[in-house]
């Protein structure tokens, strides 16, 4: 007996010391990036280690007000909760008709969206800025949301659908017995009932969109437009001049600390939403 | 509200329901995957209407390109040497993650996927900022312990796609473990309470009951793993700080933007980045159905 159990202490130590030293790999790089990005370009240089001397924001005031990240947070801000609303108010009623209707052409629309899963993005990119050059939606935050809105739609319904098939049926069947309309008895019904479906998949895709770069670097030319990654994107151009990488770190951080913040808080909801997805495939 | 929604019969309020999404996803997702394969067939620049259909000329151009040969091979190594260490990791923390305590293990959980919920701009400069030659962290904890006759530019040509490998490895990692580690805790305890009683240890029950039950979510990550690997762009594409990324680290992604969008070479050839789009999602088609067909199985276990 104590010849087991202290075996079972010792493997229990390294299976600790395993995930800590992992973990405080990454622990380590997110601090050591923060603590860098309140010193200054001579205290990176003479010492790597070395705390910052003084609590110097002047890198934050830099990159918020000079480098004008703040028009890029709000531009980042605007698209991600837009596109997330537009997605939810039209995916959801969507999710529900392809779990519940059985008439073939739902049944073939279905099929289109799981393929659109594995569809990669290079293939939609041309004819889109194309085809909205010629809208006059390119280099357009109202575009960009809508590509948004349309490459997040298969993921979206998915997560949803998934949701919406763990409601059971007899609740609608009694609500249209009750004189509700189809629509009504989604509306009244199953909506509500899917709100912690809806709430993962809202959460999802609003940090995919926050932090979507590959659509925004082909759609956005403006310097007015960019979203925050592009923002800081373009800082690293601007690097090959003045050489100001704290600076550049600062940005770093004003770009990672919201999902940073919206995962630690909702990390149950988000991972639901990642295993949901590729547990029912 | 109620009376005027009673107006719509069933197959009315269908349409009504649906309507919003097809519309968006047909004029937007899919009429573009066709409009690309139109101009894969085209010389098209992108600007201006002159536009000529070339047949197969762009396609008889991308088996001889080069530069297309070596974004396959670069994807390539993203996909198996990165893989290899995302799937190796991932098993291991599953394994690790089974053996703590609930609270811990959400603990660790939260940190070992975190990176994957950072924008790519900031993995790349997360990254560079390690691999940074004068004040990186892998060179400077090596002169810490005096052994700078290691420390290397880590972003030379030679290293630099394997460095690249490793970023990805760190930022994927966490995705594939949350999934697995959820598959796994779907198994029921009564297996491992029954292996327990035949005194089979921790490795035991892992090898023989833990990775056999999870095998069709291992699929699912696989072709997962796959389809990003192919596509991947953000982290490589801003990782070059400034300009565009050297071609030895570029996957058919990246080769496909350059083409279209790229400021320093081969710019503005519309129809044949098209062509190169096409080319990547064959090449999706191929793995994910070689994936499929590999793992394949006469039996699957049901619980």
């Amino acid at each position: 007996m104590s010849i087991k159990s202290q075996k079972s202490d010792k493997s229990k130590f390294f299976i600790y010391m395993a995930l800590v030293l992992f973990c405080g790999f990454s622990v380590f790089i997110f601090l050591w990036m923060l603590m860098t990005s309140f010193k200054t370009n001579q205290e990176l240089y003479a010492n790597v280690w070395g705390l910052p001397k003084a609590l110097n924001i002047g890198n934050y005031i830099n990159a918020w007000d000079v480098l004008n990240l703040k028009y890029c947070f709000l531009n980042s801000l605007i698209v991600s909760s837009a596109s997330t609303l537009i997605l939810i108010l039209i995916a959801s009623p969507a999710s529900y008709v392809l779990i519940r209707s059985k008439l073939k052409i739902t049944k073939l629309l279905n099929n289109l969206f799981v393929i659109g899963l594995g569809i990669p993005l290079p293939i939609i990119l041309i004819p889109l800025l194309v085809l909205f050059a010629r809208l006059k939606l390119a280099d357009n935050l109202i575009g960009l949301i809508l590509v948004y809105v349309a490459v997040e739609l298969p993921f979206a319904i998915f997560l949803i659908a998934g949701f919406m098939r763990s409601i059971p049926q007899e609740l609608e069947q009694a609500s249209i017995i009750d004189g509700c309309s189809y629509i009504g008895s989604f509306w009244k019904i199953i909506f509500p009932l899917a709100t912690p479906g809806l709430v993962t998949a809202a959460v999802f895709n609003f940090i995919t969109s926050w932090n979507e770069y590959y659509i925004a670097l082909v759609f956005i030319n403006s310097e007015s437009k960019r979203t925050l990654s592009l923002g800081v994107y373009s800082f690293q151009t601007s690097m090959l001049y003045n050489a100001d990488w704290v600076g550049m770190y600062a940005g770093v951080v004003i770009l990672a600390v919201p999902t940073i913040i919206l995962f630690v808080l909702l990390s149950e909801k988000i991972i639901a939403g990642m295993t949901g997805g590729a547990l029912k495939g | 509200m109620g009376k005027f929604l009673n107006k719509f019969n069933r197959k009315e309020s269908i349409f009504i329901l649906i309507i919003p999404t097809v519309l968006i996803y047909f004029a937007l997702f899919l009429y573009p995957i066709f409009s690309s394969l139109n101009y894969s067939f085209t010389d098209w620049s992108g600007f201006g209407s002159n536009i000529n259909y070339i047949g197969l000329n762009n396609y008889k151009e991308l088996l001889g390109d080069k530069t297309f040969w070596l974004s396959c091979k670069n994807t390539f190594i993203y996909m198996f040497f990165g893989g290899f260490f995302i799937f190796f990791l991932s098993f291991l923390f599953v394994f690790l993650l089974s053996n703590v305590r609930t609270l811990p293990r959400k603990i660790f959980r939260t940190i070992i996927v975190l990176p994957y919920m950072l924008s790519p701009v900031a993995l790349a400069n997360i990254w560079g900022y390690i691999y940074n030659p004068r004040f990186g962290l892998i060179n400077s904890m090596l002169r810490l312990f005096r052994l700078d006759f290691l420390a290397q530019a880590w972003t030379s040509p030679k290293l630099i796609i394997w460095s690249l490998s490793i970023g990805i490895v760190w930022f994927q990692v966490g995705f594939y473990t949350v999934i697995l580690l959820a598959a796994s805790e779907k198994i029921p305890i009564d297996y491992y309470e029954v292996a327990d009683l035949d005194g089979a240890g921790k490795f035991r029950k892992f090898f023989n009951i833990t990775i056999p039950l999870i095998t069709s979510e291992l699929e699912v990550c696989l072709i997962f793993w796959a389809i990003t690997a192919i596509r991947m762009f953000g982290f490589i594409f801003a990782f070059a700080i400034a300009g565009d990324p050297p071609t030895n680290t570029w996957t058919n992604a990246v080769y496909m933007y350059m083409l279209a969008f790229g400021k320093t070479t081969g710019i503005d050839r519309f129809g044949y980045a098209s062509t190169v789009a096409v080319a990547l999602v064959i090449s999706t088609i191929v793995v994910v159905g070689l994936i499929r067909f590999l793992l394949r199985r006469k039996e699957r276990y049901e619980y």
